[in-house]
């Protein structure tokens, strides 16, 4: 796995010491945040291990980029919109119950709201693998299947990701602008990726 | 035969003509080598790694950092002499909402979700083990005496890849291009299933 300081150091040996490396370091975090939306990096998350009744707004971590599912207890959750739930009835967000869907509409960012509203508490969180769906693992929970960003990649993406660094260095008004190099950098870097791309899920 | 980092390098520096390696220092070809030698495995999957992988009792969902630290693509999970059937994760919801509890006597089906989540379907109530066979994330090449991983018939488009790479950075710009169009149509005509 390579750190943001390796593909950074990549960065700076293909542009032969020309870039910002402030800027650099930006835009490292742009292309993961790029990467991350086309759900390369994945993980499930438990939301809340308190032990009390699950709240119906939740939120989830910063590093969340795509909700790809949402779980409560054994049921994947259905998304629903905000336009169909008030058609349904106008007080939807009082409604409490054994949630069925959840919304991210007309909620802050980074947040969702459970339908219905969530009253019974989970069971312990004591269970012994730890891993959400475990033998043991509580009912009434909230876990979530999502893209993240990261901190560490593996190594087979270490060029094209310093490429497309290169290519938003190079593109930039500055003093190194370089169209045709940073063109070509990208165009190379979209065919790395093109190479490794996880197969669609 | 595999062949040793250091002649790979030679031959790409005389390919974008600066053999004496003055505008390229060979450690940075070296890096920039053991890269296109990984990415060219991923896309051919021929250097392969079965790992035996014992399971966790009532457990579908395996983040792969923890389970299979090395694997880049699942090939094939196979069960006993069993393969199981790769699906994309949503068919599991569509065929039963709780397919996160379903239990059953053996695994049916497996899913993998991006570079990092593994799923076996339906759960087994005892701990148990599946041979997973994944594309290998290939040896880094610690220094130019260390053999390359891949296969000797993916060594070309490594080249390939490589001279596109240095001569991109030496912004010679159409015969970069020359030599990432011909790793292509190599790849495309030597593309395994």
């Amino acid at each position: 796995m390579s750190a943001k300081a390796t593909i950074l150091s990549l960065v700076t040996t293909l542009a032969v010491s020309q870039n910002d490396v402030a800027m650099s370091s930006r835009f490292y975090d742009e292309v993961i945040l790029d990467l991350a939306k086309l759900n390369w990096f994945m993980r499930m998350t438990i939301l809340d291990s308190s032990g009390a009744v699950p709240a119906a707004v939740q939120s989830f971590p910063a590093n969340v980029v795509n909700l790809l599912g949402v779980f409560y207890g054994a049921h994947q959750l259905e998304p629903a919109k905000l336009r169909e739930l008030e058609y349904v009835n106008p007080q939807w967000r009082d409604e409490l119950g054994e949630p069925t869907n959840y919304v991210e509409d007309g909620e802050t960012v980074h947040t969702f709201r459970l339908y219905p509203a969530p009253i019974a508490p989970p069971t312990t969180f004591a269970f012994p693998f730890g891993e959400p769906f475990g033998r043991g693992y509580p009912d009434e929970a909230v876990v979530i299947l999502h893209s993240e960003t990261r901190v560490t990649l593996p190594d087979y993406l270490d060029l094209p990701v310093a490429l497309l660094i290169v290519e938003r260095e190079f593109q930039r008004e500055s003093d190194h602008q370089h169209p045709v190099f940073a063109k070509s950098a990208g165009e190379l870097a979209r065919m790395m990726l093109m190479l490794v791309q996880p197969r669609a899920m | 035969m595999a062949e040793v980092a250091g002649t790979l390098i030679t031959e790409a520096l005389r390919r974008v003509r600066d053999p004496r390696g003055e505008a390229h220092a060979r450690s940075d070809v070296l890096t920039f080598l053991d890269r296109c030698q990984k990415m060219i495995n991923v896309f051919t999957k021929q250097v392969l790694d079965p790992v035996t992988v014992t399971t966790t009792p009532m457990q579908q969902v395996y983040q792969m950092s923890d389970v299979l630290p090395d694997a880049v693509d699942i090939v094939d999970i196979k069960e006993g002499n069993r393969s199981l059937p790769r699906v994309p994760w949503p068919t599991l919801f569509y065929t039963d909402r709780e397919w996160t509890r379903a239990q059953g006597s053996r695994y049916e089906v497996f899913s993998q979700l991006g570079l990092d989540l593994l799923i076996l379907h339906p759960a087994e109530s005892i701990a148990g083990s599946i041979v997973a066979v994944s594309v290998k994330d290939t040896a880094d090449l610690a220094n130019e005496d260390t053999a390359t991983d891949v296969v000797d018939d993916d060594l070309p488009a490594v080249l390939d890849l490589l001279e596109a790479v240095l001569n991109l950075r030496q912004r010679e710009f159409t015969p970069s291009a020359d030599a990432m169009k011909r790793a292509a149509s190599r790849l495309l005509v030597d593309r395994r299933p």
